[in-house]
């Protein structure tokens, strides 16, 4: 009688042995899914992080691009200048020893007192 | 060559009168022009109204100063006049020689040394005209006079 009940006692441990194997099995199992998720999302940030190099790459290119175009417009517009100039003195030249020389703005400059200077080649 | 005009006024004429100087500029040609620099500079500031109360003054080179030799740098010391114009004549509302804010000054140089008539009807030739047809005028008008006096 007593062994009968020993036995049964067995059967359930047995069981539940049994039972925690398998859950252990399944915990087993998604450990292993989330270990390869991971590891998926690993490689993932790593190529994600490569692609940010790039692009950080293209960006510091397009900069200095914009720094060379400040850079040319920048002599361009001291070009204009000096071209403007020149026609200014080519405009107000005069080559047979007489030059007319017309003052407007003449408020603007007198205000100013400013030295008003103009060029006469013979 | 270049004219420098103060419409303050410089040196003797500061805050009296306007000044005007001329300046000789370093050039591409100085090796085969002659130097110091000798003729008449005549500066004329135009009366616009019509009256031909033009303001005339000229000045003939000191050819001992520097101003008037061969420049040695991008420009000479400027010489001229200092007193060219009262400032009580220009400025003011009404002034012959500042019309619809402009004023107008011509700077000749005087290569023929032209006599005071010849000069005065030089001034009298439209401005306008191409200066061939000036000279020939003013040609003209020297001849008529050696030929009154002689």
């Amino acid at each position: 009688m007593l062994q009968s009940k020993n036995n049964r006692c067995d059967d359930q441990t047995l069981k539940s042995i049994e039972n925690l194997a398998e859950t252990v099995k399944s915990l087993d199992n998604e450990a292993q899914n989330i270990y390869r998720t991971v590891f998926q999302q690993q490689t993932q940030v790593d190529e994600l992080s490569k692609n940010v190099s790039q692009v950080e790459e293209v960006i510091q290119q397009t900069q200095s691009y914009f720094h060379a175009q400040a850079a040319n417009q920048s002599a361009f517009e001291l070009q204009l200048q000096s071209l403007q100039e020149t026609v200014n003195e080519l405009r107000s030249a005069s080559y047979d020893g007489t030059l007319l020389w017309k003052i407007d703005d003449f408020q603007q400059k007198t205000s100013k007192k400013r030295e008003k200077n103009q060029y006469e080649r013979v | 060559m270049r004219a420098r005009l103060f419409l303050a006024g410089d040196g003797s004429g500061k805050r009296t009168h306007l000044s005007i100087f001329f300046v000789l500029m370093r050039g591409e040609y100085d090796s085969i022009l002659e130097f110091p620099f000798k003729y008449k500079i005549i500066f004329t500031l135009f009366d616009q109204t019509g009256q031909r109360k033009h303001i005339v003054d000229s000045f003939r080179p000191d050819t001992k100063s520097n101003s008037f030799q061969r420049p040695t740098s991008e420009m000479n010391v400027g010489s001229g006049l200092p007193k060219f114009a009262p400032l009580s004549l220009i400025q003011h509302d009404n002034s012959a020689y500042v019309r619809d804010n402009t004023m107008m000054i011509r700077i000749m140089v005087d290569f023929n040394d032209l006599s005071k008539d010849v000069l005065s009807h030089s001034l009298q030739l439209n401005p306008g005209l191409p200066s061939l047809v000036q000279y020939e005028s003013i040609k003209r008008e020297s001849e008529k006079i050696e030929n009154k006096s002689s």
